[in-house]
């Protein structure tokens, strides 16, 4: 992470935002600002309300109450002083779900759409870049997913947007194309240096995508930070199985002289602690774990389930002096003993979770 | 993959039938064909050049585009209006913009007489506020008749606008297009096919009215049919405005079906229809509900108005409530029969359709369609002639008169069936037989309870129109048999208006009581 030496101004800002529908809340007493160029990635299961925060953000649901900022300037406070800006004057580029792609126009028009009736050679190096050049003139019903996809991306990009939205831009793709559409569009915003907020609930997509990460659960944003932060440590249960699996074990702290790295006491043995957090149990995500043989290791266990996952080895495991407690370790398949009990280690310094 | 040999070894009488059906179909206008090109050669090309026909097309094509164009430039705003902003209440506004598709046009004709003849309500209201009266009985009237068939141009330009979508909107909006011109560049041009493809339906249904035009005694093509049918020399001459007619209609139908490729092209995108977000009207809120309310006042409130007015003018002057019973039950009788056998008839290409005869099911159904593109007079006046000439035992039986339903409405029947049949997966019958069932057993206890819905909406759909249906009641019911529809007709004619009011109330009832329980009025949106 390469902080900024002076933090600019952040590019959005959302203050105790909570979006109701009569008096069912989608969206509660949200905090959040955006850093300027950032590509923010705002994560949760369905209904979990991220489609209507950025819905509010673009300006099609109105806030019942906080504040919102965009480039400096109040959007909506619900219904407070400032009047709240209509979508078209927000210069908020949105990528759709559904691309919403206008079925009439061809897709040189649909873009400079996006540019305010920009000319057409104002829109051709963004449409080369993504690949474009060749359907210019063709209409949308006539292209694949993935070009559609794009053709939508550079429309939102083509109004050089103060903040562009991508609402689970790459769900309605194939996985096949997913992974290309996904590179092709990150490079796309990075070169421009837009502030961005994409909307997934696509782990993977998530962690690779994100400057920074902000996990949503039930209306509520539970954690924001980096990825590596947010994988390793979650502050509960929630966001630490939002973003992969893991397990559980009581643990407790011990004291840290000075110079000595933090450690904790479990089933496991002494286990280096990472984070700031020091009571709760401790999570172990699967590739935490590694296996030896079993002779000389001071935490030997049981396998009571292996299954083989191409890629790697996935072991269910008790250590013999807690029976009750099942761990799952990934390890890679050369590594993996094959037998009936084998050592037990944790290869890195996992958190606290309370 | 079975081939269609096999088929029909198996099926004979599925096979027969549908061929049977195809040419029965058929029947009408290849007898006008056969007619107007044969025999009576000479005599229709004479039609044909005199200026008066002429005339009367010109006259049928100006009624028609004029209402055409009234009915688009209502339902614009309209579909709009409902579809898309807060309009207080605008789901009831939904369903009461569509009822008046439910008046017959005799009605409506009766409306308009009932108003502005000499002893009419509305005639005493201007001669009061010292105005000259309205002639009814003139294009003006007919155009007031008529104008109660805009929802037909309503319903496509919803149903356009529900799949234009909401989030295209948006995405204007958030491209920095305003309101207005996000409406004007992104939604206005994607109704444009279906806007068109209304106007075109509307002036179909006008070409093809008998009803309205009849009784306002404004000759075009459909009404000079049955003027000249009715004198015993101008046989001739109502053959060669028939096959004008049909020519006519057939041609708005086929740019109806190029309109209907435009209109549903690339319009799959959209898979889930979302409500659209609320437009706000705001000042703009109170004219447009004034707007819904004349536009109900006139095409439901008034009517209803000027019944009760001769009904209660007829009841203070003694007269007796008769012409409504006996009327009522031949109606209801030949209307269920008549839907009956299409919804049984109309099985055929369904089960043809599923059974793989494809070329079969074609024939069957573009014959049917054939039938149904015709205007009611001319299927009623072709059936006149073929029974006279070779069927002399059937002219004005029963049975005549239900072939004549069948023949018109059997493609209504007949898209119903088809998609409940096809909407019910070929699985469904395998599964049962993997279950042990056999190809009958199966069809009774997996298949029929599946379609069930489909045939009832298929019967609905016939009853009702056939309820509606005049021209070929008019000219080939059964001698003494008299319907609602038939004497509505003949006692406004005779400008028995008093006596006529009963009746039309039974009517109104009925019609549109069986609009609203049909499926696609009551279905609202989530």
């Amino acid at each position: 992470m390469n902080e900024a030496p002076t933090p600019a101004p952040d590019a959005v800002t959302l203050e105790r935002v909570s979006v109701r529908y009569g008096r069912v809340p989608a969206v509660e007493a949200v905090d959040l600002s955006l850093r300027p160029g950032e590509l923010h990635v705002l994560l949760g299961e369905s209904g979990c309300g991220k489609t209507t925060l950025l819905r509010a953000l673009a300006g099609f649901e109105p806030l019942s109450e906080g504040r919102m900022t965009i480039a400096g300037a109040v959007v909506d406070d619900a219904g407070g002083r400032a009047r709240r800006v209509p979508p078209e004057r927000r210069n908020v580029g949105v990528v759709f779900q559904d691309y919403a792609l206008f079925p009439h126009l061809s897709v040189a028009a649909n873009v400079s759409f996006g540019g305010r009736g920009a000319r057409r050679a104002d829109v051709t190096p963004l449409l080369e870049q993504l690949g474009l050049g060749d359907v210019l003139d063709r209409m949308p019903e006539a292209l694949s997913g993935g070009q559609q996809q794009r053709v939508a991306l550079a429309r939102a990009l083509a109004q050089r947007p103060a903040l562009l939205l991508l609402d689970e831009p790459f769900s309605n793709l194939d996985p096949g194309r997913r992974l290309t559409v996904r590179r092709l569009t990150e490079a796309a915003v990075r070169d421009r240096a837009v502030t961005a907020l994409l909307v997934t609930h696509d782990v993977d997509e998530a962690l690779e995508l994100a400057d920074r990460l902000s996990v949503m659960h039930k209306g509520r944003l539970a954690q924001t930070g980096s990825p590596t932060a947010l994988y390793f440590e979650p502050v509960n249960e929630q966001v630490a199985l939002a973003l992969g699996p893991a397990d559980f074990v009581a643990a407790t702290a011990e004291a840290s002289g000075a110079g000595h790295p933090a450690s904790a006491v479990c089933a496991l043995g002494r286990v280096a602690l990472r984070g700031a957090c020091r009571s709760g149990r401790l999570m172990i995500r699967p590739e935490q774990l590694g296996v030896t043989a079993v002779d000389g290791s001071p935490t030997p266990a049981h396998v009571r389930a292996r299954r083989f996952r191409g890629a790697w080895m996935e072991l269910e495991l008790s250590p013999l002096v807690a029976p009750e407690l099942v761990l799952t370790a990934r390890v890679p398949v050369h590594l993996d003993p094959g037998t009936e009990r084998v050592g037990l280690d944790v290869l890195s310094p996992c958190a606290l979770v309370p | 993959m079975s081939n269609g040999l096999d088929n029909l070894r198996q099926h004979p009488l599925l096979h027969l039938a549908g061929v049977l059906i195809a040419l029965a179909c058929l029947l009408p206008i290849v007898w006008l064909l056969w007619i107007g090109l044969g025999p009576g050669a000479d005599e229709v090309a004479a039609v044909l050049r005199r200026p008066s026909t002429l005339q009367v097309v010109w006259r049928s094509l100006w009624l028609a585009a004029v209402v055409g164009g009234f009915a688009v430039a209502v339902s614009l705003p309209l579909a709009w209006l409902v579809h898309a902003t807060d309009l207080p209440g605008r789901a009831v506004w939904r369903t009461l913009l569509v009822l008046p598709l439910a008046i017959p046009s005799y009605v409506t004709g009766f409306v308009v007489v009932g108003l502005f003849d000499a002893s009419g309500p509305a005639t005493r209201v201007l001669t009061q506020l010292g105005l000259a009266g309205f002639d009814p009985w003139s294009s003006g009237g007919a155009l007031l008749a008529l104008s109660f068939l805009y929802p037909l141009a309503l319903l496509p330009a919803q149903a356009a606008l529900q799949r234009v979508g909401p989030a295209q909107w948006e995405a204007a909006r958030s491209l920095g297009a305003t309101p207005s011109r996000a409406f004007l560049t992104v939604v206005l041009p994607q109704l444009r096919a279906a806007l068109a493809g209304g106007f075109i339906v509307v002036a179909l249904y006008v070409l093809s009215d008998f009803g309205a035009v009849s009784l306002l005694r404004v000759e075009t093509l459909s009404y000079g049919v049955y003027q000249r049918y009715r004198v015993p020399t101008g046989r001739m001459d109502a053959v060669g405005y028939a096959l004008l007619l049909a020519a006519l209609a057939v041609a708005l139908v086929l740019l109806w079906q190029l309109m209907r490729g435009r209109i549903h092209a690339g319009s799959a995108r959209d898979a889930v229809a979302r409500p659209w977000p609320v437009v706000p009207l705001g000042r703009w809120r109170w004219p447009a509900l004034a707007f819904c309310l004349v536009l109900t006042a006139w095409s439901l409130v008034l009517p209803v108005a000027v019944v009760v007015f001769w009904l209660v003018r007829g009841l203070r002057q003694g007269q007796a409530l008769d012409g409504v019973v006996a009327e009522t039950a031949a109606t209801l009788v030949y209307s269920g029969v008549a839907a009956l056998l299409a919804v049984a008839l109309a099985l055929v290409p369904a089960l043809l359709a599923r059974h793989g005869s494809p070329r079969l099911t074609r024939a069957v159904r573009m014959g049917a369609h054939a039938g149904y593109a015709l205007p009611g007079i001319v299927v009623a006046l072709a059936l006149v002639f073929f029974a006279t000439r070779w069927a002399g035992a059937l002219y004005q039986t029963a049975a005549m008169l239900l072939f004549a339903y069948l023949l018109r409405f059997l493609p209504l029947a007949m898209q119903a069936v088809t998609d409940g049949v096809e909407g019910t997966s070929p699985r469904l019958v395998e599964a049962a037989r993997c279950a042990g069932c056999s190809p009958q057993i199966a069809w009774l206890r997996v298949l029929a309870p599946a379609v069930l819905p489909a045939l009832l909406a298929g019967f609905a759909v016939v009853f009702l129109s056939t309820i509606k249906e005049l021209p070929a009641t008019l000219l080939l019911r059964p001698l003494g048999v008299e319907t609602l529809a038939t004497r509505i007709w003949s006692l406004t004619s005779d400008a028995w208006f008093a006596r006529a009011a009963l009746p039309v109330l039974v009517m109104l009832v009925l019609a549109v009581g069986l609009m609203l329980l049909h499926p696609a009025i009551r279905r609202r949106d989530p």
